[in-house]
């Protein structure tokens, strides 16, 4: 019964919730990998499944479109959302691959608050998406979102900014300046979601 | 009276600072080597051979890398004074420590493990929240002698965050 009652909008809400779901878990596996940093090396291959899962899920929906259902939003938007969705989680899993990539020996503390944020706006994402099927507002989830790329802007310029304090040496400059710019882009493309979930044509 | 390094005008202020911090750590350089030369240093279980760079415990020597051991060594020639955070970056990576990076509390925790391993009946390294690092060997059963009845001793590398907490933690110690 439960089968029959389900509108072919459902299969896009459930993909949707997946994708979200999935970008939350990979920044709790950052935040967690950097709180435990680097007691624990499977945290970085764990997010990279994040990454190939997130793939995985835009490609179902894009093949959903294809299939011939009716969306409940317009092609455009599933488009641009599933892509702003993956984004978040490929910015996650550039920053784990770049602890080892530069070799890094251990985290900074602006990195584990803006791992901190990154999991709350990909929270408040999760309930933003959640409204998608229940056509509750989004509008504080969104507003949350907002506020949190402000403060992810703050942290990263702030981060950056005490790198140049004199003396500190120029490699531990250049990985760190890296990874804060990918930990802000990442927490940019959560705003990016929440652009386009306020731009979305509803019409389930 | 020698030179070590010259530049010529114009130049850079921070050119001319960075040479500087390149003379003075080669500086280190020499006077480490010097010490070298100055024998075995005995300490608990432990008995640094400072000519080989390497450590031994009970006898058998500790699996360190050359950080943990030049980590390990600066404590250990301290006195068991508090040695801050930033010095021994300052002297073990020879750079300024960047605000907030948590090197020395990932590289004490990594020596901790392996002390701990090697000579487990011994505590060698004990945190000074908010501040840093002080070695000092001190059997097992002497930390459970000071420590109250009924008492959970802190987590030995609490996060930095949670050791800026106010003037009473800095008087917390821990192993």
């Amino acid at each position: 019964v439960s089968a029959l009652s389900r509108r072919p909008a459902d299969e896009f809400y459930d993909l949707f919730e997946a994708a979200i779901t999935n970008a939350e878990r990979a920044a709790k596996l950052l935040l967690q990998m950097l709180e435990e940093f680097p007691d624990d090396k499977d945290l970085v291959r764990q997010i990279l499944l994040t990454e190939q899962e997130g793939d995985r899920i835009t490609q179902a929906l894009i093949r959903q479109l294809g299939d011939g259902s009716r969306p409940p939003l317009s092609r455009a938007a599933i488009h641009k959302l599933a892509g702003a969705i993956d984004d978040v989680v490929d910015y996650i899993e550039e920053v784990a691959d770049s602890f080892g990539l530069y070799k890094v020996e251990a985290p900074m503390d602006p990195s584990v608050a803006l791992a901190q944020v990154l999991v709350e706006s990909t929270h408040q994402l999760s309930i933003a998406v959640a409204t998608l099927r229940t056509g509750d507002s989004m509008k504080d989830a969104i507003i949350e979102v907002h506020r949190l790329e402000n403060e992810g802007d703050r942290l990263s310029r702030d981060a950056i900014a005490s790198l140049f304090a004199g003396g500190v040496d120029p490699m531990v400059v250049i990985r760190w300046k890296d990874i804060f710019e990918h930990m802000e882009k990442a927490i940019d493309a959560c705003e990016d979601v929440a652009h386009t979930l306020e731009g979305g044509t509803f019409d389930a | 009276m020698g030179v070590d390094d010259w530049i010529g005008k114009p130049c850079h202020p921070e050119e001319v600072v960075a040479r500087v911090e390149a003379v003075t750590r080669r500086h280190r350089r020499v006077e480490a080597d010097a010490v070298a030369e100055a024998g075995p240093l005995t300490m608990g279980e432990l008995e640094f051979r400072i000519d080989r760079y390497e450590v031994l415990a009970a006898g058998r020597p500790v699996d360190l890398t050359k950080r943990e051991y030049e980590l390990l060594l600066l404590l250990a020639r301290s006195d068991g004074r508090v040695l801050p955070r930033e010095d021994i970056y300052q002297r073990v990576w020879g750079y300024a420590m960047a605000r907030g990076d948590r090197s020395v509390d990932v590289f004490v925790r990594k020596v901790r493990h392996k002390l701990e391993a090697a000579s487990p009946d011994w505590r060698y390294v004990h945190t000074h929240f908010g501040i840093g690092y002080r070695f000092d060997p001190e059997p097992e059963d002497a930390s459970a002698l000071h420590q109250p009845v009924g008492a959970e001793a802190p987590e030995a590398d609490a996060p930095v965050v949670a050791a800026e907490d106010g003037a009473a933690a800095a008087s917390l110690v821990t192993k």
